[in-house]
């Protein structure tokens, strides 16, 4: 605990307590300069790798700094090196009131909420998409739905801050179930993808189900992802509005030239309809 | 402006004869390339930018396609007019690092604006989406649209890449997210062996409809050396079709880019375009349908029998573009499917009257080429698509 010790110093946050813990990173809830924070700590590998997860961590968290939506979570600081040689880079962000999108999925949503959570998320894929930021792993526990009703997208760039530093050593980007066809192995991931995956997390709060069923053995998820198309949300949900129904397969269109290409071609439609917010 | 584009040529009489189509309201505009153009005037042949001036003051478009494609096939080597453009400010051919990249897509920009043309990205021919060849042409439109984000973009790529299903689906997917205004798009052939339309490969030709559709859906769609077979395309969501009224315009034929010391018969024979039949027969063939039923010929031809291969030049385009612009029209997708898939049905009907009432003089083989695979490949598509 010593290398998380010299993180907050070096970060000068107080009153840390442990949030989450999980491979090389572990999360804190904290206080800068009075106000909460969220405290991010990444151990770095040994070897000769680390400089260049370092170079990565720092280039990563300037380009998360310059995303300004408040439908994005804030990086309050750079990302600091821990120790001499590096040991650690850690970085602050703002704290968000609200739990984990997870935790409201499992039920069937109304029309109004999930067009909230198309339109939030959509602002935020708009801020990341503009400055060529690709969130790579739109998942539940990813986006934040607060008090207010509205969701706030978390740990943007974190995927693939992780794919470019190896820090997971075998890198599997996304979430098993909130994977788009272009994160199986040989594809590249793009701002359609983010797309698609927002797709498939209103799916599931349209119909409490996955577009493409994840279980079973990872190549099947895989095989299904590349070739099967996702299904008609009217099929699961028939009482689905024609509008909302469009959009969401419009997302989950296997090929990526049929989907919006990012976050602002999504407001668009969703504005045409009258849904943005 | 959708319609019908004259591919370049060297004949004589090209320049000309394109310009005159497009003063005749046969044609909207016109693609030069080095390999059939000069830069500067040389005996026979007069520089790009005065056909280039002739076209826009007949109202038409000038497209200027450095065919880098065509320069980087194997055995590409008619080099005589190309030379002229000096498109390579390195070693020629050289696409091996990012700034010999630049330096050719510069350096094509830099001639189009000479001409007074849009610009428009070159690319290079790609046989397979997981090809090196793929990611260069990736690269070169990126590259493209970061030099000038207005720029048009081309696709050029051979059978396999066009029928290889979902790989194809994620290479227009990339393509697709520069948002050019203009696609280009050639389905390259290895070799053209007469002056017929090969569809026989549904799923190369299906590709390329879905493609289309994909591409249509942001942006302005040119089907290059297409002439009658791109209608399919135009049922997709192209509105210009490149055409013209040599094989080498009609099709891409690589042995327009190489230097033949035994060129063989270009010109067999004399032909009159049927525009019911979206099909150019065999003078020869013409003549029996107007004996046979001039009233129904008339119909078929869609206008009076050319009187002369001039003239047949004319009718040809004038035909096409007719029912380019008619499609094109549709803005509905199903709706435009549907009536290039109703304009197939007709000519297959009307085939099959003629070669019973004709045959040996029309044949199985003409319906075969010029509508049958063309009806089936529609059929796929629509199927697909769900249309």
């Amino acid at each position: 605990m010593e290398l998380v010790e010299a993180s907050f110093m070096a970060l000068g946050v107080e009153n840390a307590t442990p949030l989450t813990e999980g491979g090389q990173k572990w999360v804190f809830a904290a206080q800068l300069a009075g106000h909460d924070v969220v405290v991010k700590v990444v151990k770095l590998p040994d070897g000769p790798s680390a400089n260049v997860v370092v170079e990565r961590a720092h280039r990563e968290v300037e380009l998360l700094a310059a995303v300004d939506s408040p439908y994005v979570v804030k990086v309050l600081s750079d990302a600091v090196e821990v120790g001499d040689p590096p040991e650690a880079v850690a970085w602050v962000e703002e704290r968000l009131e609200g739990v984990d999108l997870s935790r409201s999925l499992g039920a069937i949503w109304e029309e109004v909420e999930i067009f909230r959570l198309l339109s939030d998320i959509g602002h935020a894929l708009q801020a990341c998409h503009e400055l060529d930021v690709v969130h790579r792993d739109l998942s539940p526990g990813n986006i934040r739905a607060l008090p207010s009703g509205s969701f706030v997208l978390m740990d943007p760039g974190y995927a693939k801050h992780l794919r470019l530093a190896a820090l997971t050593g075998v890198y599997q980007p996304g979430t098993a179930g909130y994977r788009s066809p272009e994160h199986v192995a040989g594809g590249s991931t793009s701002a359609a993808s983010d797309i698609y995956c927002l797709g498939i997390l209103a799916y599931y709060a349209a119909t409490g189900s996955f577009p493409i069923d994840p279980s079973g053995p990872e190549n099947e998820y895989d095989r299904r992802l590349l070739h099967s198309p996702a299904p008609d949300v009217t099929i699961a949900r028939s009482d689905i509005s024609t509008e909302l129904a469009l959009v969401i397969n419009t997302c989950l269109n296997r090929q990526v030239a049929r989907r919006y290409l990012d976050g602002s071609e999504l407001l668009e439609a969703l504005d045409l309809i009258g849904m943005k917010s | 402006m959708s319609g019908v584009f004259v591919h370049d040529g060297r004949r004589s009489g090209h320049h000309s004869w394109a310009t005159a189509a497009i003063a005749a309201g046969a044609a909207q505009g016109v693609f030069i390339n080095p390999f059939a153009s000069p830069r500067f005037s040389i005996p026979r042949y007069s520089r790009a930018a005065d056909f280039a001036a002739l076209a826009t003051s007949a109202g038409g478009e000038v497209v200027f396609d450095a065919m880098t494609h065509a320069r980087l096939l194997p055995g590409s080597n008619r080099t005589d007019l190309y030379d002229s453009w000096e498109l390579w400010p390195g070693p020629e051919g050289d696409l091996s690092t990012p700034l010999r990249q630049q330096q050719h897509i510069e350096r094509v920009f830099e001639r189009q604006i000479e001409l007074g043309t849009k610009k428009l990205t070159p690319t290079v021919n790609v046989t397979v989406p997981s090809a090196p060849d793929a990611f260069l042409a990736i690269e070169l439109a990126e590259l493209g649209k970061a030099i000038d984000p207005q720029a048009w973009q081309s696709i050029a790529g051979a059978r396999t890449f066009w029928g290889s299903g979902s790989a194809l689906d994620d290479h227009i997917g990339k393509l697709v997210a520069l948002r050019s205004p203009t696609w280009i798009v050639t389905l390259t052939n290895e070799m053209v062996f007469e002056n017929v339309p090969d569809i026989s490969d549904h799923d190369a030709f299906e590709g390329l409809l879905r493609s289309v559709h994909s591409l249509s859906k942001r942006a302005r769609v040119i089907v290059a050396f297409a002439d009658y077979a791109g209608l399919l395309p135009v049922a997709a969501g192209a509105d210009t079709v490149g055409a013209g009224w040599d094989r080498g315009m009609r099709f891409f034929d690589p042995s327009s880019f190489h230097v033949d010391s035994s060129p063989g018969i270009r010109i067999p024979a004399s032909y009159v375009t049927q525009k019911s039949l979206s099909a150019v027969l065999r003078r020869d063939a013409a003549v029996a349908i107007e004996t046979w039923n001039s009233t129904e010929a008339l119909r078929l031809r869609g206008g009076t029998m050319p009187g002369s291969d001039q003239a047949e030049r004319v009718h040809h385009l004038r035909t096409l573009s007719e029912l380019v612009v008619s499609f094109s029209s549709i803005g509905d997708r199903s709706l435009r499917a549907s009536a290039v898939s109703t304009h197939f049905e007709n000519a297959s009907r009307d085939f099959d009257r003629l070669i019973l009432a004709l045959r040996p003089i029309v044949r199985e083989g003409d319906k075969s080429a010029w509508i049958a695979h063309h009806k089936k490949v529609l059929e796929k598509y629509i199927a697909a698509e769900g249309l």
